[in-house]
């Protein structure tokens, strides 16, 4: 059944993929997701590239698949099942794109996902992107509490406000205009960064995306 | 200390539940037509009137999605293809706090303390939207209750191995955030080349303006100017609610760095 094209307010785009592990190689994925998910590795090439919202890797065992009936079936698949799901701001091509390209973030999904049958490594661009459009999932219904708002300005956001907070304290005892003239030129010379695309008029014009999800099962 | 602080402690939980929706071929009881009728109403909305959509009434959630799975897509060559028996319907979200508030806040709707005319109905749409998506789902309890609903997601949960969020807030003060920067880019605006004496007579008028000095001692919008004020979740009580829960569940932290 194909899901009607879904169209997405704001900047954050959505992505499911769903790829086949071997199940010989569930020890070794287990072992990676384990390494990975500890604290001291922080996801750092992720974090890096502001413009990934949120995302999970998970694996799904071919034998976990949830049976909550004695009616329904047992799946019977040959494989384990690798689940990536993303939000994150601009074009599927730019994100697909800044993962081939930047060195560290390639070196990332490669330890992650060379497991997963077929992975063709993240360079050259082509041959990942037709991996990853292979097996992704058309979505039904997506919501996002911000949609106006990127990454980078979430992290502008909270820095601003903190640095105005620290601002508010340090001139509230100031009499002398000329004293708080400088300081605040001083605070906005520093903080003029923060403040790109924010005024009101911006931010109640959001734009629409019309996300044309991708064609389940599409044959190369 | 920064009001908005990045800390170890994790406020966000990634929750993800595949349940399954039916194992038939001609989908005789239509519960799959049910379930892809009512998210593509939802979709719509999404569009058309936003803030009717049931998870906008959910203020803990910053981004969820929907989708029905209806067969795993084969490795590229694979012979016989790998082949689910059953279609599941996957739901994926990112919430503040526990998972447990959420899904009650899904199923009975959140409050709304200047609306309580509206109160029964919103409680109702938000038990049609959970009936009419989970409730045509396999092994979902005969019994209606946001207990049972509660019970059953956690059935159809899947343990998130590598989850990872860009940072740590919550949505409410994501929103208050972005509240305050608007507010003050529009301050600098219309404030610019003014001479000391007149900017800080207008400084003070702004600090006054948005309460400066309140309980917390940080600048913050006076109530009612703030978007989903009444919705405003404490990162404290968000802290102590996952640490109450975090004993029985042993997902793993979201990595957040510092």
């Amino acid at each position: 059944m194909a899901a009607p094209p879904l169209e997405i307010r704001g900047q954050a785009y959505p992505m499911t993929a769903f790829s086949p592990v071997p199940r010989s190689r569930r020890w070794i994925l287990s072992i990676l997701m384990w390494v990975f998910s500890r604290k001291y590795f922080t996801l750092q090439f992720a974090r890096n590239l502001m413009f990934i919202h949120f995302a999970c890797w998970q694996p799904v065992r071919s034998d976990r698949f949830p049976r909550l009936s004695e009616d329904q079936p047992e799946e019977e698949l040959k494989n384990d099942y690798f689940l990536f799901t993303t939000n994150f701001n601009g074009s599927w091509d730019q994100y697909i794109d800044a993962f081939g390209l930047i060195r560290k973030v390639r070196t990332g999904l490669n330890a992650i996902w060379f497991t997963s049958k077929g992975f063709p490594g993240p360079w050259p661009i082509r041959p990942f992107k037709r991996y990853i459009h292979y097996f992704e999932y058309e979505l039904d219904y997506y919501y996002n509490a911000y949609p106006s708002l990127s990454v980078r300005d979430i992290v502008s956001a909270t820095t601003l406000g903190n640095g105005l907070d620290d601002f508010v304290k340090q001139t509230r005892d100031i009499d002398s205009p000329g004293l708080f003239f400088d300081k605040y030129h001083s605070f906005l010379s520093n903080s003029a960064s923060y403040l790109g695309g924010t005024r009101s008029e911006d931010v109640r014009h959001r734009h629409l995306h019309h996300v044309h999800a991708r064609p389940r099962g599409l044959q190369l | 200390m920064s009001r908005y602080k990045k800390e170890n402690q994790t406020l966000h939980t990634s929750l993800v539940t595949l349940s399954p929706i039916e194992y038939r071929h001609d989908d005789p009881d239509g519960r799959l037509k049910t379930i892809s009728d009512t998210l593509e109403y939802q979709a719509k909305l999404s569009v058309n009137d936003p803030a009717k959509q049931i998870v906008q009434c959910c203020p803990a959630v910053h981004m969820a999605r929907l989708q029905i799975i209806d067969n795993v897509i084969p490795e590229m060559g694979q012979h016989p293809p790998d082949s689910l028996k059953s279609k599941y319907l996957l739901f994926v979200a990112e919430v503040d706090g526990s998972v447990d508030d959420f899904l009650d806040a899904l199923y009975n709707g959140e409050s709304d303390p200047f609306d309580w005319a509206n109160e029964e109905d919103n409680r109702r749409a938000h038990a049609d939207f959970v009936h009419n998506v989970w409730g045509q789902c396999i092994g979902y309890p005969e019994d209606r209750g946001c207990v049972f609903f509660r019970q059953y997601m956690h059935r159809c949960r899947i343990k998130v191995r590598l989850p990872f969020a860009a940072y740590n807030y919550t949505v409410a003060e994501i929103h208050e955030a972005r509240d305050i920067q608007v507010k003050f880019a529009d301050f600098v605006e219309a404030n610019q080349g003014l001479g000391p004496d007149e900017l800080f007579s207008r400084w003070q008028t702004f600090v006054e303006e948005y309460d400066p000095f309140a309980s917390t001692g940080h600048l913050s919008l006076k109530k009612g100017l703030l978007r989903g004020d009444h919705h405003s979740i404490s990162r404290k009580s968000l802290v102590e609610s996952h640490m109450l829960t975090s004993s029985s569940d042993d997902r793993p932290p979201i990595d957040r760095g510092q």
